[in-house]
C-alpha cells in the first residue's frame, strides 16, 4: 500500500513539474548554444540573459517542488480528497510515511533536473578541471556541503508541513495560522542551531 | 451484528452534537437514516468511517474497533465530490482497484456503460451531477458488506433519482448492509427495510419501516414531517 500511495503522490506533484524541468532543460540548452557565439556584443548579452533566466529556473524547479509537496499533502490529509484518503484500509502511519517519503523522492528529482540542466547549460573543460581539484583536496567537505543543502531543502518542507497540520488543528485562519507556524518552525530552529553553534 | 455503536459521544467546541448514541446495524438490510439538517447524520456516518475521533464510547465492526480492517469492508459515499478532479475516470477505476481489495472492475465499466459516462473524461470537464454518478459507481462496484451513502440523490434530477435508487437495490452484495441519509425520503422510502430518526444528536426512533407504516398509518415521509413538524 506504501508504494503505491507513493506512485500517487509522486504522479500528482510531477504532473506539473514535468513543465518546469521542461522549461528549465530547454532554457539550458538555449544557453548552452547561445554560449557558442559570445564573440559579438548581441550574442554575449543575449548568452548573459540566457544564464539569468538558467538560474532562474533551477530556483524556480526548486520552490515549486516544495509547493507541490506542500498543497499534496494539504489537499488529500484536509481538504475533500481527505475523505478519500482517509477512508483508504491504510493506517495513519502508513499514510503520513508516504508523504515523507514522496516529498523527498519529488525534492530529488527537482535535483537531479537542476544538476542536468547544469550540466547542459555551464559545464565545461575548465569547470571539469576546477571541480576535479576541489574535490580531490576537500572531497568530504564538498560531501557534506552537498549533503547538507539537501537536508536542509528536505527539513524546509517538513517546517511546512508541520505548519499545516498545526495550522490545521484550529478552526480559524487556517491557511495564516499554517504559513505563520511554518516560517516560525523554520527560522526558530535555524537560530537556534546556529545560537548553539555559537556557544 | 454487522455494526454496533455503543454510547457514542461526540462534541465539538464542548456542544454535543451526538449525545449517546446507541445502535445496531444487522446484516442484509437497508436502513435509511434520517433526521433534519444539522442534527449529526454525517457526523455519525464520518465516525463509523473514522474520519473523526470519537469522544466518548466505542464503533464495532464485526465485533472489532472500526480501523483499517473495517474500512477494508465498508464503502463509504460521502456527501461532496472527493476525487482528484485532474484525473480521468479511467485512472480513478484504476485507482480504486489498486487499493481495494473487493473492487469489481468489470461491474464499474458496465454501471459506467449504462450511466452514459465516458471513461476517458477528466472529471472536472464534468458536471455536479455527472461527478456524483461516477462517485456512487465506485461505491457500488465494491463487494463490501456495508455500505453507507450520506445523500446519494442530492444535485440529480428526479428520473436518475429512480436509477441511482434501482442501481443501489439491485448492485449491493447480497447479504450486506445499506445505510442511506438523506431528506428526500419519499424516493427513497420504498427501498428502506428500516428507519432511524435523529434529532438534536440523539436517536429517536429505529423501527422496521413497514412495520412503522403500519402502526401509523401513514407513509414514512408523512410520519417524519409530523415528528420534526417547525
Amino acid at each position: 500500500m506504501l508504494k503505491k500511495l507513493i506512485k500517487y503522490d509522486l504522479l500528482w506533484i510531477n504532473k506539473i513539474m514535468l513543465i518546469y524541468f521542461s522549461i528549465s532543460i530547454i532554457i539550458c540548452i538555449l544557453t548552452r548554444i547561445s554560449s557558442l557565439n559570445t564573440s559579438s556584443s548581441i550574442g554575449n548579452i543575449i548568452y548573459q540573459i540566457l544564464k539569468g533566466v538558467s538560474i532562474s529556473c533551477f530556483a524556480s524547479v526548486l520552490i515549486n517542488s516544495v509547493i507541490r509537496v506542500w498543497v499534496r499533502f494539504r489537499n488529500s490529509i484536509y481538504k475533500d480528497e481527505s475523505y478519500l484518503t482517509h477512508t483508504l484500509p491504510i493506517s495513519k502511519n502508513t499514510l503520513y510515511n508516504s508523504k515523507i517519503l514522496s516529498s523527498i523522492i519529488s525534492i530529488l528529482i527537482s535535483l537531479l533536473v537542476i544538476i542536468i540542466s547544469f550540466i547542459i547549460a555551464f559545464l565545461n573543460k575548465d569547470l571539469i578541471n576546477t571541480i576535479k581539484i576541489i574535490f580531490n583536496n576537500n572531497s568530504f567537505i564538498i560531501l557534506g556541503m552537498i549533503l547538507t543543502v539537501i537536508l536542509e531543502i528536505i527539513y524546509m518542507s517538513y517546517c511546512g508541513i508541520m505548519g499545516i497540520l498545526l495550522g490545521n488543528s484550529s478552526n480559524n485562519n487556517k491557511i495564516l495560522k499554517s504559513v505563520f507556524i511554518g516560517i516560525s518552525l523554520y527560522f526558530i530552529n535555524t537560530w537556534y542551531y546556529i545560537y548553539n553553534r555559537i556557544l | 451484528m454487522l455494526l454496533e455503536c455503543k454510547n457514542v459521544t461526540k462534541k465539538f467546541d464542548n456542544k454535543k452534537v451526538l449525545d449517546n448514541i446507541n445502535l445496531k446495524i444487522e446484516k442484509g438490510k437497508i436502513y435509511g437514516l434520517l433526521g433534519k439538517n444539522g442534527v449529526g447524520k454525517s457526523t455519525l456516518i464520518k465516525l463509523i468511517n473514522d474520519l473523526l475521533t470519537l469522544d466518548e464510547g466505542e464503533i464495532l465492526f464485526k465485533g472489532k474497533p472500526i480501523g483499517v480492517s473495517s474500512k477494508s469492508h465498508i464503502s463509504y459515499l460521502p456527501e461532496r465530490t472527493y476525487l482528484d478532479k485532474d484525473m480521468k475516470v479511467e485512472s480513478v477505476i484504476k485507482y480504486f482497484e489498486e487499493f481495494y481489495e473487493d473492487f469489481n472492475t468489470k461491474k464499474a465499466y458496465k454501471l459506467l456503460k449504462d450511466l452514459d459516462l465516458d471513461k476517458d473524461k477528466k472529471i472536472s470537464k464534468m458536471s455536479k451531477g455527472m461527478q456524483e454518478k461516477l462517485q456512487l459507481i465506485l461505491v457500488m462496484s465494491r463487494e463490501a458488506d456495508l455500505y453507507i451513502l450520506d445523500e446519494p440523490l442530492g444535485g440529480v434530477d428526479p428520473a436518475t433519482r429512480d436509477y441511482i435508487l434501482d442501481t443501489i437495490l439491485s448492485n449491493f452484495k447480497e447479504g450486506s448492509s445499506v445505510i442511506i441519509s438523506t431528506h428526500l425520503i419519499s424516493d427513497i422510502e420504498r427501498i428502506l427495510d428500516n428507519v432511524i430518526f435523529i434529532d438534536k444528536g440523539k436517536i429517536v426512533l429505529t423501527e422496521d419501516a413497514d412495520k412503522l407504516r403500519e402502526k401509523e398509518k401513514s407513509s414514512i415521509d408523512e410520519i417524519f414531517r409530523r415528528s420534526f413538524k417547525c
